[in-house]
């Protein structure tokens, strides 16, 4: 039987390079400046945004993995859930998309391979897209993902800059994708807890767009490798705010908690936490664990909503009805103080 | 006042910090642990997590393998440390 996780040390989004060099590396990038770039590098977002017409614009993004599981078919499932992750999360809908294969023939069955474009083939039409061609390279170890093409109304476009002061703060997903895989990987997680963390890598964030958009929602990220506090840090600097986040209420995965409190932290835990510590105040009575899985990064997260506080609970309830039973307001958006981020 | 030693090397991470971090749990106050890590991220990130609960540790590298040096004190997670028992001026952070 394959097992993919056997090829990799850090599978997911936990093999991203840090943000901190990522900064260094787009700080030289040549900057283009064009009307109908509605969203681009500058503010960190999850996506580019390119206006065609005055009622049609195009999201592009792409994004591809080591596995982060063990079976082909699943680690395809995943790696389209998040790849497709940032077009939702800018209320869009996807078109189309290219897969990005990196694939050792040598050293891996080529049925392993036809099973990860199955699982992206299935999860992509469940997300209303088509594969419409890709690219393979002979690689060890594999990787896998998307580059994907979404449609948004431009003056519909939901980005990370406009999260404003009074509004609730509400994730979608439970996190922990990153501490419990590294448990898999060690033997240290029952099946059923790393079932259960696959299940929510599965999950579509397309439901929740749906809904979030019924709620006139302006200001929503995905949370993927630079953990909760890596994107929610991303957010609230590009919006000019505050976020004041409470970690008893963040919604964690079946065992992470226990884990962490054993000292499984993967490495991406403390890349981000370097990432974000300058901007961040951590509470001084802050369980340490909690930190921690706040920073732990996410594959195919949920999204973060800021959303306006007279309707957050309502939101709350649609989401917990829509297939996203955890959701959870976890914080609010404050005036900008010294920090980005306040966690209590 | 004893000493333990943490084999940890070949381990990926996070394996390194569970092992210390078992270690540490059933040592005595005052006990001085041995870790070996060869894997710099690793060593870096078992160092961090250290260092964010205020445990002392001092570290060496000889021939590719990193000595940690670890001790436990009377109240885990809750001492503070100097920067000058961190010698991370070896240039390998």
């Amino acid at each position: 039987m394959i097992d993919l996780l056997s090829t990799v040390e850090y599978g997911g989004c936990s093999s991203k390079l840090s943000a901190t060099d990522l900064k260094i590396v787009l700080k030289n990038m040549r900057r283009v400046k064009d009307d109908r770039l509605l969203v681009s590098i500058d503010t960190g977002d999850d996506a580019g945004v390119y206006k065609l017409t005055d009622d049609l614009a195009i999201i592009q993004t792409t994004d591809f993995f080591p596995p982060i599981c063990s079976d082909p078919y699943e680690f395809g499932q995943i790696a389209v859930a998040n790849a497709v992750s940032d077009v939702f999360a800018m209320g869009g809908k996807v078109l189309t998309a290219l897969n990005l294969v990196m694939f050792p023939k040598d050293k891996l069955p080529l049925a392993a391979l036809t099973s990860i474009l199955r699982g992206g083939a299935d999860k992509l039409e469940e997300a209303g897209g088509i594969i419409v061609g890709g690219h393979t390279i002979d690689d060890y170890p594999p990787k896998y993902g998307l580059a994907v093409t979404g449609a948004v109304h431009p003056d519909k476009v939901i980005t990370n800059t406009a999260a404003s002061v009074g509004d609730m703060l509400i994730l979608t997903k439970p996190i922990g994708t990153g501490v419990v895989v590294a448990g898999q990987r060690i033997d240290n997680v029952s099946q059923g807890s790393y079932k259960n963390a696959l299940e929510n890598m599965k999950l579509l964030n397309k439901n929740a767009s749906a809904i979030m958009q019924k709620y006139e929602i302006r200001a929503a990220t995905d949370i993927t490798g630079f953990g909760l506090l890596g994107h929610a840090y991303q957010m609230a600097l590009a919006s000019k705010v505050t976020f004041r986040m409470h970690s008893k209420q963040v919604p964690l995965l079946d065992s992470a908690y226990e884990l962490v409190k054993t000292g499984c932290i993967p490495g991406a835990c403390f890349r981000n936490q370097e990432y974000v510590k300058a901007a961040c105040m951590f509470s001084s009575d802050l369980d340490y664990n909690r930190k921690m899985l706040m920073l732990d990064a996410q594959t195919s997260g949920g999204l973060l909503i800021s959303v306006r506080n007279e309707v957050a609970d309502d939101l709350v309830s649609d989401l917990r009805a829509g297939n996203y039973p955890s959701s959870q307001i976890i914080g609010q958006v404050i005036p900008r103080t010294r920090d980005q981020i306040e966690v209590e | 006042m004893s000493k333990h030693n943490v084999d940890a090397r070949g381990c990926l991470c996070p394996k390194p910090i569970i092992m210390t971090k078992a270690a540490l749990d059933a040592a005595s106050s005052g006990d001085t642990l041995i870790v070996l890590i060869d894997k710099e991220e690793s060593k870096t990130n078992t160092v961090t997590f250290l260092k964010d609960n205020n445990i002392p540790v001092t570290w060496e590298l000889s021939e590719g393998v990193f000595t940690l040096e670890v001790h436990k004190l009377d109240h885990e997670f809750t001492a503070t440390v100097s920067e000058e028992s961190c010698p991370i001026a070896n240039g390998y952070q």
